[in-house]
């Protein structure tokens, strides 16, 4: 009995002794070191500077051998940090992912004050720094990569196409109506060989275009809020319109029938291979057609709208940006290699690849195609900074994801994909539907929050098209 | 003498309850990996689901936000929800009356003494079921595309002028789902019924031959009734395993168009790591309440059914051990 006893003990010392050097191997997913130096972990979302970093992590590893970085993509990326967080397992760097308050709330991400002093945040374009993108409380904790004036859709066309049917830049459609003529004459033109559009069926890519061509129609509804009223809107004229449209496009034959099922890579593929006319996407598709596709004959246009007439996109949308780990054993490689990015990374990840625009100011570097100045253009042109309620009152911040968590649904591309693939036929009762759960729960939580009010979301100094500035909330005070 | 017997007795009776308990000990000994792996993995993250989906909580930071009821109320009213129930429902039945069914037919067919290459077709008929689920999805989502060759087939043979659209409408894609998940599982259930069927005696088909019975009577009366209780234990295996459905719905439709196919599970995950398809936010407490309706959903699928199924032979059971006056099961 006394040798079983002996035993179990023995057997449960070494299991627990496996259980704890497991987990210690686990633990040093955020870096190590060994005879070679030490590893920084840095895990990258975007498919887009998948390149970039490559390039910029050689050229980094070359110039200092004791610092060695791993990356890896990350596919899923929300579940993938989740995941790590919940386990102690975050990686060293990441490209950013979950919102930045909830991590700081759980003191995951590093204070970067120490590297971003104000002499180099003024390095940075305007609208960089805003509160839970890369700032909080003014600290910032996100290293800035894509220029808040980006990510607006603009309108791709294939010039091996436009060559072949006999087409010219004066062709490029701006209108509904316009476009609609040229794509008849497109499909009679090519046999039925080329089709006018493809389109892709993500719901936040559907959200997306007919939010930005619904701005044509309803400029003060640049998303999901209406800053005149103080109120969530989705139900718009230039939505509902927007959403017909394309419906209209597939059911008449102008756009590529397989759009309704395929993502962005598929329908970048079926531009490239000059199966459409015209591609919809953002900033970020020259580079994947250049790299991916090696397809190079293309230019740049913007959407065409309701009337031609000018549409925008909400500026600063999303930080694109790199987070450190608070508990990374390495912070003093990491600063390294940030202080090394400082000078480089624009440059090297953004536009010697022509991945998009980066938020730093006055970059060098050599475009590898020469549209990439025609979308530069067209992007500062068409990302329009518009009031964040955040800045205004940062307990919005909080706010806002309590007012979030009682919808059912973040938003209505899902219900544009059901509407332009026949599943639904009344497009405005079932935003409607959206819009009033919005609205409700809007309210709702306004009445629980007795530090945010509904002014936080009204803007009388705002003219939709006019950038909102820093100076437009100190008027408000 | 007598004294010496009962010593005797006594003393290899204290020898037998050691050696027992020894036994006994070293079983424990053996389970106690699997019952460590069984409360960290499994009973650990069940019962923290439960009170996970009593908060409102990201599955980052600290439980402080108590709810309640309210997640499950918010759910209860949802019809997001309950789209996903029904889709679900229509799956595992559908899985399960297709799949169980055609694999017995097969079986039938495979267990046939005369038929040549029986091995080979076996094999071929196994080969989805160790293939994964992710890649089936997205070959089949290129199979059954707008420009698929399912489509492509029929527009060349002249049968349809535009092409279905298999993936986009609602039903079409249940239906489409239920045929991959069925033909998915065909194999593993086709094994189950070929076990069943050579476990019926040979000499019970002789007899049937010398009575003069054909294939279908032999079949209705003979075969059938005999593999009642392995059909139990396979269609629950089948519906238990139709619950399951996540990696085909994800990467086949994703759920769409506008969340008409999302099942359960797929529910659960929106919610649990995807803020794009949930409501904007990441919501472990609520997608935790979900999992917990989807368990006691499976829960009570199980019970329903082994209620049906075994119900008979439990109240058979009972009342032959009365007769024997054995004890009350």
């Amino acid at each position: 009995m006394k040798k079983i006893s002996k035993f179990m003990f023995s057997l449960l010392a070494v299991l627990l002794l496996l259980s704890a050097c497991n987990s210690d191997e686990e633990d040093t997913d955020s870096g190590s070191e060994d005879e070679d130096g030490v590893t920084l972990t840095f895990w990258n979302r975007y498919p887009e500077l998948r390149g970039g970093f490559e390039d910029l992590i050689e050229q980094f590893e070359a110039e200092h051998p004791g610092i060695n970085i791993e990356k890896q993509e990350v596919p899923e990326p929300e579940t993938q940090l989740r995941t790590a967080l919940s386990e102690g397992d975050l990686p060293d760097m990441w490209t950013n992912i979950v919102e930045l308050a909830e991590l700081i709330e759980v003191d995951a991400v590093k204070n970067l004050d120490e590297i971003f002093t104000d002499e180099v945040k003024g390095q940075f374009q305007e609208g960089t720094w805003f509160e839970n993108g890369t700032t909080a409380d003014s600290s910032v904790y996100g290293f800035p990569l894509a220029s808040a004036r980006s990510k607006a859709m603009i309108m791709y066309y294939n010039k091996d196409v436009f060559d072949m049917l006999g087409l010219t830049e004066g062709d490029i459609p701006q209108s509904w109506e316009e476009f609609k003529e040229l794509g008849q004459t497109i499909v009679d033109d090519s046999g039925g060989a080329v089709y006018p559009i493809v389109w892709n069926n993500p719901g936040w890519a559907n959200e997306q275009l007919v939010s930005m061509m619904g701005t044509a129609i309803t400029p003060e509804v640049p998303w999901q809020e209406n800053y005149k009223e103080g109120v969530p809107q989705v139900l718009t004229e230039g939505k509902v319109e927007s959403a017909k449209f394309l419906k209209e496009l597939l059911d008449e034959g102008l756009m590529a029938p397989q759009s309704v099922e395929i993502g962005l890579g598929e329908a970048e593929a079926t531009f490239s291979v000059g199966q459409s006319a015209f591609l919809w996407s953002g900033d970020w598709v020259g580079r994947q057609l250049f790299v991916e596709t090696e397809f190079e004959n293309w230019g740049v246009a913007p959407l065409p709208t309701k009337d031609g007439n000018p549409y925008y996109y909400h500026a600063g949308s999303e930080a694109t940006s790199i987070r450190v780990n608070n508990e990374t054993e390495h912070w003093e490689e990491v600063k390294t290699f940030l202080e090394y990015s400082l000078e480089h990374l624009h440059e090297v990840v953004y536009v010697n690849t022509g991945a998009g625009l980066p938020a730093k100011e006055d970059v060098g570097g050599e475009p590898p195609f020469e549209q990439y100045n025609d979308i530069l253009e067209l992007e500062n042109e068409l990302a329009i900074p518009v009031p964040k309620p955040a800045e205004f009152n940062s307990e919005v911040v909080e706010f806002n994801k309590a007012y979030r968590n009682k919808l059912e649904v973040g938003g209505i591309g899902d219900v544009v994909v059901g509407y332009i693939t026949g599943n639904i036929s009344d497009l405005e009762a079932e935003i409607e539907q959206i819009d009033q759960e919005m609205k409700d729960a809007f309210f709702e939580t306004l009445d629980e929050f007795s530090e945010v009010s509904q002014d936080d979301y009204i803007y009388p100094n705002w003219e939709p098209f006019a950038p909102y500035t820093i100076e437009k909330y100190d008027e408000l005070r | 003498m007598s004294k010496n017997d009962g010593n005797g007795k006594t003393a290899s009776n204290a020898n037998l309850k050691t050696l027992k308990k020894k036994k006994a000990m070293w079983a424990y000994i053996f389970l106690l990996p699997q019952i460590i792996v069984f409360f960290v993995f499994s009973a650990y993250p069940i019962v923290m689901s439960y009170v996970y989906s009593f908060y409102e909580w990201t599955g980052i930071g600290p439980l402080d936000d108590f709810v309640g009821l309210g997640n499950y109320q918010q759910l209860l009213t949802s019809p997001r929800f309950w789209n996903s129930a029904v889709v679900s429902i229509y799956y595992i039945l559908g899985t399960t009356i297709l799949g169980v069914g055609g694999a017995l037919i097969l079986a039938i067919i495979l267990n046939d003494q005369k038929l040549n290459g029986k091995g080979f077709y076996r094999a071929i008929y196994f080969l989805p079921v160790v293939t994964t689920t992710a890649i089936v999805g997205i070959i089949m989502g290129n199979i059954f595309g707008i420009n698929g060759f399912v489509n492509q087939i029929l527009l060349h043979a002249n049968l349809i002028d535009k092409p279905i659209p298999w993936l986009t409408d609602p039903f079409l894609a249940v239906i489409i789902l239920i045929v991959i998940g069925s033909w998915k599982g065909l194999g593993i259930n086709m094994v189950y019924w070929l076990a069943g069927l050579q476990s019926i005696p040979n000499e019970l088909y002789e007899s049937a031959q010398l009575d003069g019975a054909g294939f279908w009577s032999t079949l209705r009366h003979v075969t059938l009734p005999l593999l009642k209780p392995m059909a139990a234990v396979i269609i629950l295996l089948s519906l238990v395993s139709g619950i399951n459905a996540f990696d085909l719905v994800k990467t086949l439709t994703n759920g769409g168009p506008n969340f008409a196919t999302e099942t359960m599970d797929l529910f659960i995950y929106n919610f649990a790591f995807s803020s794009q398809l949930g409501g904007g936010q990441v919501r472990m407490g609520y997608a935790s309440a979900a999992g917990v309706l989807l368990g006691l959903f499976t829960f009570v699928i199980s019970m329903i059914f082994g209620a049906a199924s075994f119900g008979k032979q439990i109240i058979k059971l009972r009342g032959s051990k009365r007769r024997k006056g054995g004890v009350n099961v």
